[in-house]
């Protein structure tokens, strides 16, 4: 409609009455052409105010709003404001931001003038809060306690601690800025521990260190983010009775890491697109430094397809391939690549797929995985458009595999594929506020080899991203 | 019973332990001796070790059929006499002997410290048993390991000694191994500290767990020793402990021109830069704690070097002219022995006064010559 809504309701009944205005002086029966009309209406913005500000600067603000002023006719107009109201909204220095369109009286006011208020409420100075977080099949506890706008740039601090149900705990503090300019380039810096316990592996990793990262956009909907993350990493034996392979690696590492991640994102929802599709691609380099060299390139792919209404069809493809830089280099077993778990290839046990050393998986230096999901509402859709709509019913075939695969391989292809393993199943899948997706299957193992660890049956899975 | 605490590091348990009683002898709340003050006072370790082990495990085991869910103990649940407070004390003290625990010394704990580890020593005591149980069945296997930091480039003082005494003793046995390098072999340990041995699937680190290890093979170097001597042989080996490897520790990390010259650059070998500097902080904070709390840190070079005097006098006067200090037949004492003294007499130190002052015990000097003539020259060569 290119009507712009503000963030919060009390607003909203304001905003229609400006078109309405424009239309009542035309003939009714113009009703149906209205877009059509909205486009032909001459308009000039004469001013903008921004209503609020208080610490924000200036010159942030303007960068945000200058594109109004091209505006050419109204819809032009309407849909520049709401740019507008995305950029400030993406400061992250503002809770509330409402946009009044009215046309520009008094002195100097041009006959198709119009005057665009926004209206903002800046962040208080300091924020905070305890929320819930998703990762990697777990959820956690997370504290925070937010600097927001620090400087009037939008700059921000903040400083996170969480504590997951699987004993890991992260503890981060970042500096946040974003900077001017079309590619809307933003600066992160972080300082960070974590620690997590991997008893399917037999270690656990407590993770200290450091991280840049600069993030841009090359078009509009191609991100980019370029990190250097240093970190002192110790991997410590989880119990007596780990592998001694597992063992041989404990000990103290450095890693220097630089990375380029790049993500288009088309879909139209994060947990259940009906349409649209993901490409993420992370290429990394360590051993700028430090004791650990590799050479690391993963994707990500998923593409979703509306077969009819409501029955979606979701393709997921992901695929990762390392190497060392020397032999000098170590690198370290979170580095490496496991398969399985609820999240990759359902029916097998978490790092249930590939080499295992006394019942401890053993990272490898490739993967491949996939997925066909088709996705249906509930059965007599309970609780539709309401409750019923956060469930979703799946039926999934999974397939993947994992080893020491080496790209001069002539027989590429039939390594890749000949021990892979495929498994299926039935689920429900549920939507957990808009960060995550909760499932809760009933797996067939397919196909597998002989070491593998498989848990056919029920399984749940939480995450954000399932393949 | 396990629950999640089988993954429990000893080490853990042993650090938290040392720490919380630390802190409670700045309170006072409770008190905590050195062994060699324990000696004095006459506490006999292998009556020790014998009764009070039993009774403990007796307890658990009581404790573990009553309750099949993890024992949780209030204090305010605790009601005994103080008879049995001291059993408890003294069992605890016993069992982290028992258990091969490095710290130096013993505790007098009270009840609150007492209930708040006992539940993690209760998993670690069975999985030791068990272990200890499973490993008897089985002979010497044959690709035996010894696991220990680079002799040339990384290895330190008193580390040095601990691995020149557990080949000693393994030689002495006339067993089977190989010696491995690694550069993490300090965080490969299971206790933290090197060496430790690979025997299947075990792994067995330090002298005495290793000493226990190969007698329950059915081998062992004290059969011929009655009780008397044999606490007499284990009150030798803590006294070698306690001094030797403590000055070794003292002069490493607190002698300033040693840890410049010798231990930083050593230690700092095996981490890329900048990691090297903030390992060696790391690592000497925590020996300057452990210096601490033996009371150590406080002494005069001049003390420390008295210190070791005094035991090799003690050594000296032990060893008479006998062959080995208990008859003919060498033991893991001897071995223990052997390791320090000849690691400090060969290895370059900017100070090297502790080598002058065990140069100056010649009955020391013929045992440590006897012993790598006997046991060390065989195969090497060279």
């Amino acid at each position: 409609m290119g009507t712009v809504h503000a963030k919060s309701e009390e607003n909203a009944p304001i905003l229609p009455t400006i078109p309405q205005e424009h239309i009542k002086s035309e003939p009714a029966q113009h009703q149906d052409q209205r877009e059509i009309f909205l486009d032909g209406v001459k308009a000039r913005v004469d001013k903008i105010h921004v209503d609020g500000l208080a610490r924000t600067k200036d010159d942030i603000i303007e960068d945000c709003i200058r594109d109004l002023f091209k505006a050419a006719d109204f819809q032009d107009v309407l849909l520049r404001a709401h740019r507008a109201r995305l950029k400030l909204d993406e400061l992250g220095c503002f809770k509330n931001i409402a946009v009044f369109i009215d046309t520009s009286k008094g002195q100097g006011a041009s006959p198709d003038g119009l005057e665009v208020t926004f209206n903002v409420t800046e962040h208080k100075r300091v924020t905070g809060g305890v929320t819930t977080q998703v990762g990697n099949n777990e959820g956690a506890l997370l504290i925070g306690l937010r600097a927001p706008n620090l400087f009037g740039r939008g700059e921000r601090v903040q400083l996170e601690y969480s504590h997951g149900s699987k004993r890991t705990t992260n503890f981060n503090v970042a500096f946040i800025k974003p900077m001017r300019g079309k590619y809307r380039p933003m600066f992160t810096t972080s300082v960070f521990q974590s620690n997590a316990e991997w008893p399917v592996s037999g270690y656990k990793q407590l993770d200290r260190g450091l991280l840049f990262d600069f993030g841009f956009h090359s078009t509009a909907l191609i991100k980019h983010n370029i990190q250097w993350e240093a970190a002192i990493r110790d991997l410590a034996v989880l119990s007596r009775n780990t592998s001694f392979e597992v063992r041989e690696q404990a000990g103290l590492s450095l890693k220097s890491a630089l990375r380029h991640i790049i993500s288009i994102d088309l879909r139209d929802d994060l947990i259940f697109p009906t349409s649209g599709s993901l490409l993420q691609l992370t290429s990394e380099v360590a051993g700028l430094g430090g004791d650990v060299g590799f050479l690391k390139n993963e994707f990500f792919i998923q593409g979703n397809y509306s077969l009819v209404e409501d029955f979606v069809l979701q393709g997921t493809l992901s695929g990762g391939f390392m190497r060392g830089l020397s032999n000098d280099m170590k690198i370290g077993m979170s580095d490496m690549y496991y398969l399985g778990g609820p999240l990759t290839l359902r029916g097998f046990q978490m790092r249930g797929v590939g080499p295992h050393s006394e019942g401890d998986a053993l990272g490898s230096m490739a993967y491949w995985a996939s997925g066909l999901h088709l996705f249906s509402p509930l059965p007599f859709r309970p609780g539709r458009g309401g409750f019923g709509d956060l469930f979703k019913t799946h039926l999934f075939i999974t397939a993947g595999n994992v080893g020491d695969f080496s790209l001069s391989d002539k027989n590429l292809i039939d390594s890749l594929t000949a021990s892979v393993r495929i498994s299926y199943g039935v689920g429900i899948a549920l939507r957990l506020g808009n960060m995550a997706r909760v499932e809760v299957n009933y797996c067939f193992p397919h196909t597998f080899e002989k070491g593998d660890q498989i848990h056919p049956g029920i399984q749940f899975g939480i995450g954000v991203q399932f393949v | 019973m396990f629950g999640d605490n089988c993954g429990d590091d000893i080490q853990n348990v042993v650090l938290d332990i040392e720490e919380d009683v630390c802190r409670q002898t700045s309170d006072t709340e409770g008190e905590m001796l050195p062994l060699d003050q324990i000696e004095d006072n006459n506490v006999n370790i292998t009556d020790l070790d014998t009764l009070s082990v039993s009774d403990f495990l007796n307890d658990l085991d009581s404790q573990s059929s009553h309750n099949t869910s993890p024992v949780n103990v209030d204090s305010d649940e605790i009601d005994e006499d103080i008879e049995s407070q001291n059993k408890r004390e003294i069992a605890l003290a016993a069992v982290l002997e028992n258990l091969h625990i490095s710290c130096k010394f013993k505790f007098v704990l009270t009840k609150k410290v007492y209930f708040k580890y006992k539940r993690r020593l209760v998993s670690m005591v069975l999985v030791d048993r068990i272990q200890i149980e499973l490993g008897a069945q089985e002979p010497w296997p044959k690709d035996v390991k010894l696991f220990q930091p680079y002799e040339i480039e990384q290895i330190l003082l008193p580390d040095n000694a601990n691995c020149l005494a557990v080949q000693a003793f393994l030689k002495m046995c006339n067993l089977e191994f190989q010696v491995e390098p690694r550069a993490n072999a300090e965080a490969m340990s299971p206790s933290g500290k090197v060496p430790f041995i690979k025997a299947g699937a075990f792994v067995v680190s330090e002298l005495e767990p290793i000493v226990q290890f190969v007698n329950n093979k059915g081998i062992t170097l004290t059969d011929k020793l009655d009780p008397e001597m044999k606490s007499d042989m284990r009150a030798y080996m803590s006294l070698v402990h306690n001094v030797m490897e403590v000055a070794e520790l003292y002069i490493c990390w607190c002698d300033k021109e040693t840890y410049n010259e010798v231990t930083s650059v050593r230690y700092g070998s095996i981490y890329p830069w900048p990691l090297n500097h903030i390992q060696n902080r790391v690592k000497r904070a925590q020996v300057i704690k452990k210096l601490k709390v033996l009371g150590w840190y406080q002494k005069t070079m001049s003390e420390v070097f008295q210190e070791v005097e005094n035991c090799c006098q003690a050594l000296t006067d032990r060893l008479e002219d006998k062959d080995f200090f208990f008859g003919d037949k060498p033991t893991e004492l001897d071995a223990l022995v052997f390791g320090h003294l000849f690691t400090i007499l060969t290895t370059p130190l900017p100070n090297s006064h502790i080598a002058n002052i065990v140069r100056n015990y010649p009955i020391l000097i013929n045992l440590i010559q006897r012993i790598e003539r006997d046991y060390f020259k065989r195969e090497t060569k060279h």
